[in-house]
């Protein structure tokens, strides 16, 4: 049997991922919750401290970050443009901070589902995205623009 | 993932049984039960083995043939909204002691009360590293900050109250602790109070730490703090000491350079005795000048001292002088082999050491 025409079906099944790009490359990293949150926004700052385990309260709740795996690329960018930190030594500051003083490490989801899913789960939890993915998914609200660029 | 999992139905039964203590736990506080999140979880495994040798003083604690030592410390918390949890196990081949156990308030956005066993807010590198051996860079901890327990002259350990917090500032922000518990006893060695089985004959200490920082929560900072420990001597050559300290530290980071230090004055009143008074410190370098290795080097220093004197002269092995240099290689992402040379003056005698030591965290 030829291969052919699945190589072309996973080829087109692979096309949507790069149509959602802007012409010259360029994404936008956000930061979502469940459309029931009552979260309205998060200054980047908060949103690095959220996912170093220090307390970050929205609205007289502690939000509850979600570490989205699922993209390399995504990944690479939020430590880079946001954490400013490689993932060793991001690890390590968690690890340290959780040591000295309580809380938890994030839990890390290696499926973009399962970041919808645990996010409408809990109002509290946020995650971050592309933004053209979190336009196309329902249940979701931005609550900041962490960055924009080409992440090349 | 690197936090905790739990399987589907085991989540759903701890919710279960969650739901009815935050019920409980929300009707005491007079808050609406559904207020209450369910509590999050996380669990650390501190492993370290080390290899050592001296050339002259034989190194204090038990020993797998003289010069292997292992431990691990477990590390466990849990928080839901306002309520905290954290507990710490340290496991030697010589046995196991309860570090801390820790139950806290949060209020305000920013401040924590705490009740229990807890690493005192004394200098920066006590409650930073502790046991989480893999956390510090050098395989030793500065003499004047070593355990109690071990040749640790200051006390590292309280239980009682702590009160933790920080405020924002024009430029940056303050961060405070206030420590109010029972101290260790003098027998010996100091001893803290062990939760696990109490003794009444600890006294009272109290500790203040400040400390300023560029950023609310930056690893840079530089700070101050001061205690006073009543110790009681178990041998009842005397009575009890006044123990007062006071000290002023910096841990700085630069991109591939950190500086951390302290100066530490001790100021023990023995009743019938007179005083036993020292200074000590240390500075610490560390080059990373990428991921992998990083070198270092140390001094400490002690002044005024003693050797016979009531106090200082008990713990044989405190360390008065050390030049050390080392160097840490990450082998992964959760483990470190890391190898130390120093030259060091005890209160018994000089010696030189080598060691070898690997760390790890998991998961």
């Amino acid at each position: 049997m030829s291969l052919a025409p699945w190589i072309l079906l996973a080829t087109l099944l692979a096309l949507p991922n790069e149509v959602e790009r802007t012409p010259d490359g360029e994404r936008t990293l956000v930061v979502v919750a469940s459309a029931a949150s009552r979260a309205e926004t998060l200054s980047p700052s908060e949103v690095r401290l959220s996912y170093l385990a220090v307390p970050v309260e929205l609205d007289g709740s502690p939000v509850r970050p979600v570490l989205n795996q699922s993209d390399e690329l995504l990944f690479e960018v939020f430590l880079q443009k946001v954490m400013f930190l490689s993932a060793d030594h991001y690890r390590r500051q968690l690890v340290a901070r959780v040591f000295q003083s309580g809380g938890a490490r994030p839990p890390v989801v290696r499926e973009l589902g399962e970041v919808v899913s645990m996010l409408e789960e809990d109002p509290r939890r946020i995650s971050y995205m592309w933004q053209s993915d979190a336009a196309e998914l329902a249940g979701l609200k931005t609550i900041a623009v962490l960055w924009h660029g080409n992440p090349q | 993932m690197i936090g905790p999992t739990l399987p589907g139905s085991i989540l759903q039964r701890k919710r279960s049984t969650w739901g009815c203590w935050t019920a409980a736990l929300a009707l005491a506080a007079g808050m609406p039960a559904g207020s209450l999140a369910a509590p999050q979880l996380d669990f650390l495994l501190f492993p370290a083995v080390e290899w050592r040798d001296d050339s002259d003083v034989k190194p204090a604690g038990a020993a797998l043939d003289d010069h292997l030592f292992a431990s691990v410390n477990l590390f466990a918390t849990i928080s839901a909204d306002h309520f905290q949890f954290l507990g710490e196990w340290f496991f030697t081949e010589d046995g196991d002691e309860i570090q801390r156990l820790q139950f806290g308030w949060k209020f305000g956005s920013r401040d924590t009360i705490w009740l229990g066993r807890y690493h005192t807010p004394i200098s920066y590198w006590n409650s930073a590293y502790h046991h989480g051996t893999y956390l510090q860079t050098s395989v030793s901890r500065p003499g004047i900050i070593e355990f109690e327990g071990g040749e640790g002259p200051l006390p590292t350990h309280y239980t009682g109250l702590l009160w933790e917090g920080s405020r924002s500032l024009s430029r940056g922000a303050v961060h405070y602790a206030v420590a109010l518990g029972a101290g260790p006893t003098l027998n010996g060695k100091l001893d803290p109070l062990d939760v696990a089985d109490p003794e009444d004959d600890h006294d009272a200490g109290l500790m203040v730490n400040l400390n300023w920082r560029p950023r609310s929560h930056d690893r840079n900072m530089i700070g101050v703090f001061g205690a006073k420990t009543q110790i009681e001597d178990e041998a009842r050559l005397f009575d009890h000491i006044d123990q007062w300290v006071f000290g002023a530290y910096v841990n700085w980071h630069w991109p591939h350079w950190r500086l951390l230090g302290a100066w530490i004055d001790v100021n023990n009143e023995i009743d019938r005795l007179g005083d036993d008074d020292f200074s000590a410190g240390y500075l610490q370098a560390e080059f990373s000048p990428g991921e992998h290795w990083t070198p270092y080097a140390r001094y400490e220093t002690t002044r005024g001292e003693n050797p016979d004197a009531p106090f200082l002269g008990r713990l044989d092995g405190f360390i008065l002088e050390r030049a050390l240099a080392g160097i840490r290689f990450e082998l992964t992402s959760h483990q470190a082999l890391t190898l130390e040379i120093s030259s060091l003056e005890t209160v018994a005698g000089e010696s030189d050491r080598i060691v070898l030591q690997w760390s790890a965290y998991f998961p």
